[in-house]
């Protein structure tokens, strides 16, 4: 499974169980699908999953706007 | 004498105690105003709901337009000294410094030495020590940046419970957070 696909499934069972599938460019932030302890939740996922590691300076609205911008974070991270 | 001492100096502590328990109930202006005269340095346009600013309150610099609530407090000084019998006379202290516009959540305590920066939000019961980078939202204990101040802020503008309410008079306000809620 590739990591946009991963980071989708997890987000949608999380945070929108209800409405079920996600558009990868879905903005995540304005729709207002993930709240403050659900970033909180997201980035352990995603450093548990993906053996990253996030910095306080990963942790801003580029990287967490859409499925896209956290797969490609996720990329950015794995590849140093 | 010896005995004396200690007696006006009990005294003196439980006048002080009394003081700053009255400051808890007064204004916002006037409780600045006090502290100020205790000698902590502080900005413009600050909130301030606690008086727990340690034994030495002029170790504590705080910016402009930052938030304090309630039983948030700044300790300057280790009170562990205490056990080290043989070296009665000992004291190690350590200023507190905060930047501007930051919001201190209920009942957070901050460590001897701890600097922080502006633009930060420190969450409810965190307990804060060492260096707090600007533009930061700390939480827990020992508290970590869990996201920057502006990753929080898009997740806060976009909020399904944001309601614009804070300025409005309290019965108004009741209304609209009552109706948001369904609440007859």
């Amino acid at each position: 499974m590739d990591v946009v696909q991963e980071i989708h499934d997890y987000i949608a069972a999380e945070f929108t169980p209800e409405r079920g599938s996600l558009a990868p460019d879905e903005n995540l932030l304005a729709q207002g699908i993930i709240d403050s302890m659900g970033i909180l939740k997201l980035v352990t996922f995603l450093e548990e999953r993906f053996g990253i590691e996030a910095i306080d300076d990963d942790l801003v609205p580029e990287n967490f706007a859409s499925i896209e911008t956290l797969a490609a974070f996720v990329e950015r991270k794995r590849n140093g | 004498m010896r005995m004396l001492d200690l007696l006006m100096q009990r005294v003196a502590q439980l006048v002080e105690s009394v003081r700053l328990r009255l400051l808890a109930l007064a204004s916002n202006e006037r409780r600045i105003r006090a502290l100020r005269r205790r000698g902590l340095r502080i900005g413009e346009n600050c909130l301030v709901f606690t008086t727990a600013f340690s034994s030495d309150p002029y170790l504590v610099e705080i910016g402009d337009h930052v938030a304090i609530s309630q039983g948030v407090e700044f300790l300057t000084h280790d009170g562990s000294v205490w056990i080290f019998q043989d070296h009665p006379e000992m004291d190690v202290f350590g200023p507190i410094k905060v930047g501007s516009n930051s919001y201190f959540g209920t009942n957070c305590t901050i460590l001897p030495g701890t600097r922080i920066g502006s633009n930060c939000i420190i969450g409810s019961g965190s307990v804060v020590r060492g260096v707090i980078p600007d533009d930061s939202v700390v939480l827990g204990n020992p508290a970590k940046v869990v996201m920057k101040t502006s990753l929080l802020q898009q997740l806060l503008v976009n909020h399904k419970h944001r309601l614009d309410t804070r300025n409005l008079p309290p019965r108004e306000k009741k209304a609209i957070v009552r109706r948001h809620f369904g609440i007859v």
